[in-house]
């Protein structure tokens, strides 16, 4: 990789005094550096350096002269944000649809008994989000990625799973007596809403034992 | 024949028809906000060019960095001829639906006495 500028090195006094004046040139210029590492934990090697490239480049030439400092901060961490949120989002709609099932069918074809149904979702949770550290893992070489995606899947999951259990509530269950009490029996919005945030510990513990086999994978495979 | 390509996806290509050599990620998205004459996020240039990979209408390589991007490399990507037959397909499509239409459309007197001035 070439070295990048500095401003030390430039020799002409004006352009000198300007960057000192402005703080940073654009060719020296550097974005909030959390959000390009994030890049590099959540994209495969090749493509880490490649969009990153590219939005340091949009960044310096165009965004920071346009908009200032601040402004182009927030711009290149929402560039990045956009992209990274790509890569949880499959397993994020798997684990809404996990979530909201569960939900939907507690609440339209209760069990006489939660324990079978339980052991079910509960183990093949348990599984979805270790899948999901390895496939995100095996896929930059980092077992950090499979922690992250794992984390961000759920959350993603846990919000689109509000938004559908919220409007199946308000559409089906709050004008039923029956339901409404049956709602409030299995645990009401504890078990809905509170419930999959208190398990983000555990998500991240499954997403990292996952990260680190995927992790394995990769240096098999690249072996 | 339909055209498969949706709308986004025919800007990106034909941003790289236009750019040829010069094809890389930031190019693209800068060329797809020029023709769309809006902000175009880069995630979704991004995953377009990655889905049009994986349909085998583009290919890329990665080529030397320039200094301006510290240095890191640059993807480019160039029109696969699926690609282009996907293009020339969408045009052809585009054609078939305005035949006998001229544009830009303009209200007719028919139509502002059925539906009233609008």
């Amino acid at each position: 990789m070439a070295p990048e500028n500095n401003v030390s090195d430039v020799s002409n006094m004006g352009t000198h005094m300007t960057a000192d004046l402005t703080g940073r040139s654009s060719d020296s210029a550097q974005p909030p550096r959390w959000a390009a590492a994030l890049l590099a934990w959540i994209f495969p090697p090749d493509d880490a350096e490649t969009v990153g490239g590219d939005l340091l480049e949009e960044y310096r030439d165009a965004v920071l002269p346009a908009r200032g400092e601040r402004q182009a901060d927030v711009w290149f961490v929402r560039q990045v944000a956009g992209l990274i949120w790509r890569a949880p989002v499959g397993w994020g709609l798997v684990i809404a649809a996990f979530i909201a099932g569960r939900f939907v069918l507690d609440t339209l074809a209760p069990p006489a008994s939660y324990s079978q149904r339980s052991f079910f979702t509960t183990w093949s949770s348990i599984l979805l989000y270790l899948l999901a550290g390895a496939w995100a893992a095996r896929r930059t070489g980092r077992a950090l990625t499979g922690t992250l995606v794992a984390v961000c899947a759920h959350v993603v999951g846990w919000s689109l799973s509000v938004v559908v259990t919220g409007a199946i509530f308000v559409g089906v269950i709050r004008n039923d007596p029956a339901m409404l009490n049956l709602f409030r029996e299995t645990g009401g919005w504890g078990e809905q809403w509170l419930l999959p945030l208190m398990l983000l510990p555990v998500v991240l513990v499954l997403g990292s034992l996952g990260g680190v086999a995927g992790r394995s994978l990769a240096k098999r495979s690249r072996a | 024949m339909a055209s498969d390509l949706g709308a986004f996806e025919q800007a990106v290509l034909l941003a790289i028809v236009r750019l040829r050599d010069d094809a890389y990620g930031r190019a693209i998205l800068k060329e797809v906000k020029h023709r769309l004459e809006r902000d175009v996020a880069a995630g979704a240039v991004h995953a377009t060019l990655g889905r049009l990979e994986k349909k085998g209408l583009v290919r890329s390589r990665l080529g030397s960095g320039t200094p301006i991007r510290g240095g890191r490399a640059r993807r480019f990507y160039g029109l696969q001829p699926a690609g282009q037959r996907a293009l020339n397909d969408a045009r052809a499509a585009i054609d078939q639906l305005w035949a006998g239409l001229r544009w830009p459309l303009k209200t007719t007197s028919a139509t502002s006495a059925t539906w009233g001035r609008i």
